[in-house]
């Protein structure tokens, strides 16, 4: 193994997120010159056109991207190391299923506002969560029951919300904005709540690695180490279900970035938390801002979902990885 | 010292050890044998707490970091009221199944300091020089910054091995170490199991290969339906004729420069099974 492999890897994520942060603030409808940008953020928001839309329009949209980003692709790497299933992400705990559910049922019920639909989304999302991990937790908490588990309230929760956007297709296509995901509509009310849970629930992962790593190691390995596994699985699950709720309350059913980022990063700096968890909130901000970036300039003054390019960036380049890493274990 | 005595466990409604009591010493290498589903396995389980325990008692007698208190001043403690935390600190437990992740040599020994991990929750000078000894023990220094995932299958296990004796634990249960090994590093590991018992502690093995469990056991526990059929010396277990018994299979030995050596031979013949 390379030495100087990891912080060349934590360097160029670095770099990447603040390229992705410039370009964001300065490419868009409006060009912005790195010199009108310094003024704006010197002088607030009272400095004329270029100050109002850094402050209003692209730092918010941006720092939600970067937001949902880091919080998505931890939580996926969370919930992959507990569950040790590389192909495990918030998705399959309920997260996405929930929240979709009790979007479609706000909308049905006429409520659009975007606090309501923030609230409704969060909330869903950890009650289905909640259902998930405790109804594992009363038989015993394995691995099996908690994806087996996840399945079958996944089903049931999208089944119910297919079944309202049929009786009430307006709520179907008001959810629908809700299911692609995107950032088109945050504004600094429904993202500072949710950016203050995922930022305190970042740092209490930060400080919980050794717990993640040894419970990567099974169950009866962590058990041995003096591990309470059960009580520890049922909190890390629960901690990453705040993160992810918490992201797809402002942003959207954004499924990809948890599966594809920390499984990316997983190659590129090895499992250990301590080094995977903050490279994956790097890697999450920057590829889901560079992405929204692409959604919102390429076509402009046409905006495409994130979520499809996230898809055409994110799945070739996961190819790569998989083919250049195959020959590389070989070497 | 462990002593074990009259443990009932089992999974939810069945249950698989019916009362059994043994004790595992100092110094010395325990080897259980039995065939499948005989108890083995869910033992050890039930003595770290994976499988719930019924009934019956698991006692140490605690003298914690190699800090030998004075006999008189020895504490019995029951494992059953212990913490996870302050179980590791005195029993230790490789698993039959392992996860073999993509972290290097030298943190997974370090996990080994696991339940001595205080706030702020990060391994200290201390616990880093502990594995890095662990580490050279196993013969594996030159390997500290490889990933245990590239390693042989003899160097994960010695990897594991490492991590039990980083743990600094008076008692190490191991089950099945030697699965998967070749021949050479089974005996490497025998050789290490050994090297356990003679700095003190209690080293308990579940084995399959009988050969090697009567060739390398201080003390052997023969296990049948969940209870203990025999415990004492190979050659107490050998003569008392319960192995041909409890395994079915006809057991030979033969005198060698290094001691008995122990060899099945073929099933035992349809008509003495019928006993």
């Amino acid at each position: 193994m390379n030495k100087h492999r990891i912080p060349f890897c934590f360097g160029g994520a670095f770099l990447l997120l603040v390229l992705s942060f410039l370009l964001n603030m300065c490419l868009g409808s409006a060009g912005i010159s790195l010199g009108d940008l310094w003024t704006a953020i010197i002088e607030g928001p009272g400095s004329g056109v270029a100050g109002r839309i850094f402050w209003y329009a692209r730092l918010p949209r941006t720092a939600a991207a970067m937001l949902a980003g880091a919080a998505l692709a931890v939580s996926g790497a969370v919930i992959q190391g507990v569950l040790t299933n590389k192909l495990a992400s918030p998705g399959i705990i309920g997260v996405n299923a929930g929240a979709g559910l009790a979007v479609t049922v706000c909308c049905a019920l006429g409520a659009f506002s975007g606090w309501v639909i923030a609230g409704a989304a969060f909330g869903g999302a950890m009650a289905a969560v909640l259902l998930v991990t405790l109804t594992a937790a009363k038989v015993g908490a394995s691995r099996t029951t908690v994806i087996l588990g996840g399945v079958a309230v996944n089903s049931c929760l999208n089944a119910a919300s297919e079944a309202i956007s049929v009786l009430v297709p307006d709520a179907g296509m008001q959810a629908a904005d809700f299911r692609v995901g995107g950032f088109s509509s945050v504004a600094y009310t429904r993202l500072v709540p949710a950016g203050v849970v995922i930022l305190i629930v970042l740092f209490v992962l930060f400080t919980l690695c050794n717990e993640l790593d040894v419970l990567s190691l099974g169950e009866d390995t962590a058990q041995g180490l003096g591990l309470s596994v059960k009580r520890m699985r049922t909190l890390f699950l629960c901690l990453a279900a705040l993160l992810a709720g918490a992201a797809v309350s402002f942003s959207g059913l954004l499924g990809f970035v948890g599966l594809i980022v920390p499984h990316a990063a997983r190659r590129l700096v090895t499992d250990e938390s301590g080094k995977l968890l903050p490279f994956c909130a790097l890697c999450g901000a920057g590829f889901v801002s560079l992405c929204d970036l692409l959604a919102r300039t390429l076509f402009s003054p046409y905006q495409i979902p994130v979520g499809i390019f996230m898809a055409f960036i994110g799945g070739p380049f996961f190819l790569f990885l998989l083919i250049n890493k195959r020959g590389g274990r070989q070497a | 010292m462990m002593r074990i005595s009259g443990v009932v466990a089992g999974y939810g409604e069945r249950e698989v050890l019916h009362g059994v009591d043994m004790e595992f010493r100092p110094g010395e290498i325990t080897v259980l044998i039995g065939p499948n589903g005989c108890g083995k396995s869910t033992l050890l389980k039930t003595i770290v707490g994976i499988v719930e325990c019924s009934a019956g008692e698991i006692t140490i007698v605690d003298h914690i970091s190699g800090e030998r208190l004075a006999e008189d001043r020895k504490t019995v403690l029951s494992v059953k009221a212990l913490s996870d935390i302050e179980r590791a600190k005195r029993v230790a437990y490789l698993p039959q199944s392992k996860k073999i992740p993509d972290i290097s040599a030298f943190r997974m020994v370090l996990h080994g300091r696991f339940p001595y991990l205080n706030y702020p929750r990060k391994y200290r000078a201390e616990d880093m020089k502990i594995a890095g000894e662990a580490l050279r023990w196993a013969g594996l220094e030159d390997k500290a910054d490889e990933m245990v995932s590239r390693l042989s299958g003899g160097m994960q296990q010695n990897v594991y091995l490492a991590m039990a004796l980083a743990q600094n634990a008076d008692t190490i249960l191991m089950d099945e170490p030697t699965t998967y090994l070749d021949v050479a590093n089974q005996l490497r590991l025998m050789e290490m199991a050994g090297r356990l018992a003679r700095q003190g502690k209690a080293v308990v093995m579940v084995l399959h290969d009988l050969s090697l469990a009567l060739r390398m056991a201080d003390r052997v526990v023969l296990m049948e339906d969940g209870r203990v059929r025999k415990t004492g010396t190979s050659e107490e277990v050998y003569d008392s004729g319960d192995l041909r018994r409890v395994f079915g299979v006809e057991i030979e030995r033969v005198k060698t420069k290094s001691g008995w050596h122990y060899f099945w031979d073929g099933m035992v013949g349809e008509e003495d099974t019928e006993r």
